[in-house]
């Protein structure tokens, strides 16, 4: 039987690919305008939220977990109002989320327990794995939200895909 | 050195925390949201603050306190969405904040060794430790959609980020080009 260290990791990277599942959906069903469109001045676009979760999985897991150098601008994410085609975006957050899960995969368990520092905030790697994946489903619902809003579709999303 | 169950601990603990967190952003919503406000939707597939409420409500009960603690098991899924009123927003919040209270009493009274132990809500078998993942996770969810739902009903930008506003700092210039 699974440890509970590799059951945490291994539910986390199948979580992250089921929401972006979820995302590629929504977006693909998206007009290319609509991709940056806003209910409002202070709500955000699938586009910025896409820019959004690309930065946040870049900077707590790709640079904090694996090492990598941090290169986040993160008003940027919110400041942008276009200049990416959905398909850009997709790809762009896709190819970042396998980069991610991939240093997932690879973590050894006791490094759950090791501390990290994204963004000047030290907490430990376990805290920071689940922190990532709860941010990924909050701005993945806010996604789902626009597309319906948008598209007027039910869209019967897959919900609990690792079973 | 931390013990060996270390990370069952900070996994039930951070578990708990964040559906507090959570609850409380949503408590924030629905103080701004009048009672009309709550049962908004932006069309005839997308679901009122009203709703999400009930479902997250009925999620956690169903998941944490059948699925794991072993209460009886009467939710009304489809209840939940196709409610459209009726249902003041104190109301609202009674259900779902004891329901939550409760849920994190039991996540946090979770032993270590269970996490790892089969149990089967809404006819999914999953470990305890999937079970509490996926309750937070699916709360995690529709609480982003309470917040953008009173977004768009408000106007008002809710401020829970705006401290992390501007403090990034851009990446370092590369080598030589540094400002002074």
């Amino acid at each position: 039987m699974a440890t509970v260290e590799q059951a945490f990791l291994v539910f986390s990277t199948s979580k992250l690919r089921m929401l972006m599942g979820q995302i590629e959906t929504c977006v693909g069903k998206l007009e290319e305008s609509q991709v940056w469109g806003r209910t409002g001045d202070n709500a955000n676009s699938a586009g910025n939220l896409c820019l959004h979760l690309e930065g946040n999985l870049r900077q707590f897991i790709i640079h904090s977990i694996g090492g990598q150098p941090d290169v986040r601008v993160r008003d940027a994410e919110f400041g942008a109002r276009g200049g990416l085609t959905k398909q850009e975006l997709l790809t762009k957050l896709s190819a970042c989320l396998e980069e991610a899960c991939a240093v997932l995969e690879k973590l050894a368990p006791e490094r759950l327990l090791e501390t990290v520092a994204p963004m000047g905030r030290t907490m430990l790697t376990l805290d920071a794995i689940y922190q990532v994946v709860q941010h990924f489903a909050l701005h993945t619902g806010q996604i789902i939200f626009l597309t319906k809003a948008f598209t007027g579709e039910d869209l019967n999303l897959p919900r609990f895909a690792t079973k | 050195m931390p013990p060996v169950s270390a990370s069952d601990q900070l996994f039930i603990e951070f578990s708990a925390k964040k559906l507090r967190q959570f609850l409380n952003r949503i408590h924030v919503c629905l103080e701004r949201l009048s009672d009309d406000q709550i049962w908004m939707r932006t069309g005839e597939t997308s679901n009122s603050t009203g709703n999400l409420c009930l479902h997250l409500a009925g999620n956690v009960r169903q998941w944490i306190l059948h699925g794991i603690a072993g209460q009886e098991d009467h939710r009304q899924r489809d209840a939940e969405f196709a409610a459209r009123g009726g249902i003041s927003k104190e109301e609202l919040w009674q259900r779902l904040n004891s329901t939550v209270q409760e849920a994190c009493s039991v996540i946090e009274q979770i032993p270590a060794e269970r996490l790892t132990s089969i149990v089967r809500p809404q006819n999914y078998d999953v470990t305890v430790l999937e079970a509490v993942y996926h309750v937070v996770e699916h709360f995690a969810q529709h609480t982003g959609q309470i917040l953008f739902s009173t977004k768009a009903a408000t106007g008002e930008d809710l401020g829970f980020y705006r401290h992390l506003t501007g403090t990034v700092q851009p990446p370092p210039p590369p080598a030589g080009q540094e400002t002074p």
